[in-house]
């Protein structure tokens, strides 16, 4: 259950079993049900016949039916196991909230450290769709049009809402538009490499959440940080719904109480 | 109503229903706004002390009129809210000290725009050497002076003997209360245990004494919490809110100590009170008692004092938490952050608050992963 929006994950103990993702409706009830429906639509089942359900995320006490509610940094750290074992750092930038998690070694996806983002927006994808607004072009084409700009310019603000003018000022002064998406992404890119500061790099390090699909933010937090950033073996978006599923598993066959 | 009850009420209350009884018999209540102020003294002068708080502030606006919410600490801006909205008008005085900046602001912009009846600002030094404690029974000879002269009637040697011992009975009292935390299944919450606190500095200490006495006549008989929990240790800020306490004790953790300002501090340490010394011990022990990170080159021993409240209570997790734009705190974080590879303590988790709004949300999700990550 993400601010922008809602993932599920239907699994069986060994695989993915369907997934969905819708944006977020006004009342977070209606978008876990919509989004649970869905899911169990593409595996051919009801929800009345999933055996144990755990939610995630700002809305995770809002699931109907639910049987836990798990944070979203121990499903994140979860999922992003499931996907790949050698996950050490993860990288997740959501709508509101980015954070960096440190996994232990052993593959289980188990939380060692995790450092989040302050009271604040920038680092994060509602900066990102503040500043797509302004442009009118789709979020999406963010990181095409970041690779391609010829240099980076500076987005000085660290405020979403001070940066936003300052960008406001820089499309006024006529500069090239790829350029200045650039550097929105390496905004976003700075915030963030200071969160992975305070946890401590160590690699392999991956990303999820939406943000991990934008080449142009991934590209500048590779340049920030001086690492590879390796893609997730699934798709980045459902990390967190993933983790919930596998735990789900896990208090329902009693490994976890 | 129980006396846990009673407790928590007064400690909810901003003010408490005990300062209308105590101006209905036509007493002065002078509010203070720092740890470093002693009660005793203004106690001693017939006034109750009342510790300024922010709770009940649900919003900044007239205050950041002075102070912009862009770079001011949200706690002062709250208080200050509360003056200027009239909830502090039954203050017959307002008394400041040099612990932050951003206090000593909120202190001077009371005293420029709401005039309040009398008003003092005590100067506290920065270190435990000689020369400070000098300086400070200076400035506390001055401040009782200054008291005598607005109550018209000297604070005797009597008087201050009194008082002292009251506050330290009430410091004892509380210690009792705190180290029932060390047990497996503490008998209360650590919320309900921050709201007692809360009361503890805003209500008369006979009456606190009365009541602490019942108190732990009460937690003797009642049955330890069930389950095995997470013990969690708060350490850093000033906030007399309850909202970090709530949401790791709703996540399965419980709050078994922390070393705050509204917290431990005020209780841990007796005053070394010494009669025929009465300003130099009450001087010496107020700048030698569990520090503020306000103190010069503190953080060694206010981290060897972590350590220690870690292991006597068998801490599982240490949250350090800082109000926003706090600098006191705020590099406090970062040498903690630095030097807990070598220190003896377990897992420790950042977080950063805003004092008014603080978004339920965000707390949660943080205190909640914390939790998680300790069980594993």
């Amino acid at each position: 259950m993400g601010s922008v929006s809602g993932k599920a994950v239907l699994f069986d103990g060994e695989k993915i079993v369907s997934s969905a993702v819708i944006p977020a409706r006004p009342v977070p009830v209606v978008t876990a049900s919509e989004v649970l429906d869905l899911a169990a639509g593409q595996a051919g089942v009801t929800q009345a016949d999933i055996d144990y359900l755990v939610g995630t995320g700002y809305g995770r006490v809002k699931v109907p039916n639910a049987q836990k509610a798990v944070s979203e940094i121990t499903c994140h750290a979860k999922g992003a196991a499931f996907f790949n074992n050698d996950v050490a750092t993860l990288i997740d930038v959501g709508g509101q909230d980015s954070k960096v998690i440190s996994l232990g070694s052993d593959g289980s996806g188990r939380v060692m450290e995790f450092s989040m983002n302050d009271k604040c927006a920038a680092g994060t994808g509602r900066f990102l769709e503040v500043m797509a607004k302004v442009f009118e072009i789709p979020i999406e084409q963010f990181g095409e049009a970041a690779l391609r700009a010829k240099r980076c310019l500076a987005i000085s603000s660290q405020c979403t809402v001070f940066a936003e003018s300052e960008v406001v000022c820089l499309i006024g002064q006529e500069h090239d538009l790829d350029e200045i998406i650039a550097g929105i992404c390496d905004a976003v890119a700075a915030r963030v490499a200071t969160l992975v500061g305070r946890v401590g790099l160590r690699e392999k390090v991956y990303m999820s959440g939406g943000v991990a699909r934008n080449t142009g933010v991934r590209q500048k937090l590779e340049r920030r940080l001086g690492v590879k950033i390796w893609e997730l073996a699934g798709d980045p978006l459902i990390t967190g719904a993933l983790g919930a599923a596998v735990m789900a598993m896990e208090y329902l066959q009693g490994h976890r109480q | 109503m129980g006396a846990l009850q009673t407790l928590i009420n007064y400690g909810e209350g901003n003010p408490n229903a005990t300062v209308g009884e105590w101006k209905r018999a036509g007493d002065k209540v002078l509010g203070y706004w720092c740890s470093y102020i002693p009660p005793e003294i203004i106690y001693a002068a017939g006034a109750l002390p009342y510790r300024v708080r922010g709770c009940g502030a649900t919003g900044t606006d007239k205050a950041d009129h002075d102070m912009s919410p862009v770079c001011n600490c949200s706690f002062p801006r709250a208080v200050l809210e509360l003056a200027h909205n009239g909830t502090y008008d039954y203050l017959d005085g307002i008394i400041g000290m040099n612990g932050c900046d951003h206090s000593r602001r909120a202190f001077e912009l009371w005293v420029e725009r709401l005039s309040p009846p009398f008003h003092h600002f005590v100067y506290v030094p920065r270190t435990q050497k000689k020369a400070s404690v000098q300086k400070y029974v200076d400035e506390l000879n001055k401040f009782k002076t200054i008291l005598d002269k607005f109550f018209g009637a000297e604070i005797n040697s009597e008087d201050l003997h009194e008082s002292v011992a009251l506050y330290n009975e009430n410091r004892g009292l509380l210690k009792k209360v705190q180290e029932l935390f060390k047990r497996d299944n503490p008998p209360i919450t650590g919320t309900q245990r921050h709201h007692i606190v809360n009361a503890s500095v805003s209500i008369p200490p006979q009456e606190l004494n009365r009541l602490l006495r019942e108190l732990l006549e009460e937690l003797a008989q009642m049955p330890p919490s069930a389950d095995k929990k997470v013990r969690i240790m708060i350490a850093g800020w000033v906030g007399d809110d309850t909202l970090v306490h709530q949401a790791i004790e709703d996540s399965g953790g419980v709050v078994v100590i922390d070393n705050c300002c509204f917290g431990a501090r005020s209780f841990m340490d007796p005053l070394q009170y010494d009669p025929d010394q009465q300003m130099e011990s009450i001087a010496r022990s107020y700048l030698g008692r569990m520090s503020c990170p306000r103190m010069f080159a503190s953080f060694s021993e206010r981290f060897g004092e972590i350590e220690q409240l870690a292991k006597e209570y068998n801490v599982d997790g240490i949250v350090h938490t800082r109000l926003q734009f706090c600098d006191l705190h705020g590099i406090e974080n970062v040498f903690l952050n630095q030097r807990k590879g070598q220190m003896d303590i377990p897992l420790s988790s950042t977080l950063v608050l805003d004092y008014i709004g603080q978004d339920e949300g965000r707390v949660r999700t943080r205190m909640e992963a914390f939790v998680e990550q300790i069980r594993g």
